[in-house]
């Protein structure tokens, strides 16, 4: 009997224990993430949003940390959202990001695999409702295309690679990311394959003027393929954007947000197309837990077209109920003019709520 | 007489602590090359800005999870609670970085710091140190 025991157990040491052994172990292994509950429901209009009033498991994160030694870590985000059912063909299931990186000093680091795009405030923390004050990322800035924009100023994700790090400039402390990417494409998979030979490149650096600001500014360029109605390629599309952005929260509570985005589109025509958007947010958060804010944001979608503009007013309020568990509230009004491609003039006031929860 | 000094130890290990006069200091395992840092770098060590110190070591920060502790961090971060949580939300959902890892009792606390020579951990001095972690001296300057 013992020597079946010992040999299983010279078995288990020749194939599984080497194998174990190549792995990260589990201390160094951290898994965070967060989820999100909403509701919506138009109170006034009904071009753009819920009639109904709906409840929406907006999504579930996990967030990953492999840490294979002191300079080499994988981190990876995946998102299950809207209630995932791949059998029923419901809701999304993504890597909203996927990298490898590797820490030369404090200044230097290189990222290898998909990622968001550095550009902004907002589009790396999009989908972490925890990390946000308001219900939703501002959309004129982020989401333009559901504003009236053709093309938005950037893509959500890019794959590719990254230098990336964090160091002192004038006594204060500054960052900066570099990706150089497939950029963005209609037809085929960006983050397997790139469709042209062309890469994108964005860039973005912060620095803390002081204890209480910080300001920042980003660059995207890329040159992604135009496609005819049947998916024939028939030209290029050039997109360039540049944004600036400021926030500021004082000793007291009181701060806000500003970011500006600038953009050019030569489009397979060959046709300019200048555009601009901004939104500015001021908040307070009262004895840390209660956090009221109204934003304001605004888009052009094409400065040669003077009646195509898209606002949104929103105010709202921020409760932190537990550790890290967030309670929002707010009334969204967006107004658009009569030649905006998305709403046309038919504006809308839609009620949102939204439980958020950091792990 | 073994096992009531062994019984000891443990219970002030998981002792909780609360006393909000006690002195707030940070420890790094004695085998760390450097054991003096400036205000100036704890505060980005504990906000994951400064992830390698000039001796070309790693080092991971780590805290005691008690509210004078705390209170000790976002002092020494230069941010209140919710600007704390919020600056890590975003650093960590982003993929930018984890947060220090934080310890309910001292006895994990030192069991990290002993699996990881790299810890620089905020606690309180009265909670009888061992003698493998020593007490980092803060300079004012950078």
């Amino acid at each position: 009997m013992w020597i079946k025991t010992l040999k299983i157990i010279v078995c288990l040491q020749l194939f599984i224990l080497p194998s174990v052994s190549m792995a990260a172990p589990l201390a160094n292994i951290q898994i965070n993430g967060y989820y999100s509950f909403e509701y919506e429901k138009c109170i006034d209009g009904d071009a753009g949003c819920d009639k109904n009033g709906s409840f929406d498991l907006d999504l579930f994160d996990l967030v990953m940390n492999f840490n294979l030694s002191d300079k080499l870590r994988i981190a990876t985000d995946i998102t299950w959202e809207h209630g995932t059912a791949t059998e029923d063909g419901r809701g999304n299931a993504a890597v909203e990001y996927a990298f490898a990186e590797y820490s030369f000093s404090n200044a230097v680091k290189f990222r290898a695999g998909k990622m968001f795009t550095h550009f902004g405030i907002y589009n790396e923390i999009h989908t972490a409702k925890p990390a946000t004050l308001t219900v939703k990322e501002p959309i004129a800035t982020n989401k333009n295309d559901k504003l009236g924009s053709d093309v938005r100023f950037y893509p959500r994700w890019n794959t590719g690679i990254a230098f990336l790090g964090d160091f002192d400039l004038a006594g204060s402390e500054a960052d900066y990311i570099v990706q150089i990417s497939n950029g963005e494409d209609e037809q085929n998979n960006p983050f397997e394959e790139d469709s042209n030979s062309f890469k994108a490149l964005g860039a973005r650096i912060r620095y803390q003027v002081s204890e209480n600001l910080d300001i920042g500014f980003s660059y995207y360029h890329d040159e992604e393929n135009h496609y005819d109605g049947v998916g024939t390629k028939d030209g290029t599309t050039n997109i360039t954007s540049f944004s600036g952005q400021m926030e500021y929260e004082s000793d007291d509570g009181l701060g806000f947000e500003l970011e500006y985005v600038n953009g050019k589109i030569n489009d397979y025509l060959s046709t300019d197309i200048k555009r601009y958007a901004f939104s500015l947010m001021i908040f307070y958060r009262m004895k840390e837990t209660i956090t009221p804010y109204y934003r304001y944001e605004f888009l052009d979608p094409n400065t040669s077209i003077s009646n195509d503009n898209g606002e949104l007013h929103i105010l709202g309020i921020n409760l932190l109920v537990d550790e890290n568990m967030y309670l929002k509230f707010e009334v969204d009004r967006t107004q658009t003019d009569s030649a905006n491609a998305k709403y046309s003039g038919s504006d809308f006031t839609e009620f949102k709520a939204s439980i958020s929860i950091g792990f | 007489m073994k096992n009531i000094i062994l019984l000891a130890s443990i219970l002030i290990a998981y002792m909780p602590i609360s006393n909000a006069n006690e002195e707030v200091v940070i420890i790094v395992h004695s085998d760390m090359a450097k054991n003096e840092y400036s205000k100036y770098i704890l505060k980005k060590l504990f906000l994951g800005r400064y992830t390698v110190n000039e001796a070309g070591q790693v080092v991971s920060p780590c805290y005691l999870n008690i509210p004078n502790v705390k209170n000790s961090l976002y002092s020494l971060t230069n941010k209140t609670s919710a600007k704390y949580r919020s600056y890590w939300n975003k650093k960590l959902f982003s993929g930018s970085g984890s947060p220090p890892k934080s310890f309910k009792n001292l006895k994990n606390l030192y069991k990290y710091m002993s699996d990881n020579e790299s810890g620089v951990c905020l606690i309180t001095k009265s909670s009888g140190i061992p003698k493998e972690f020593s007490i980092v001296s803060i300079k004012n300057n950078k």
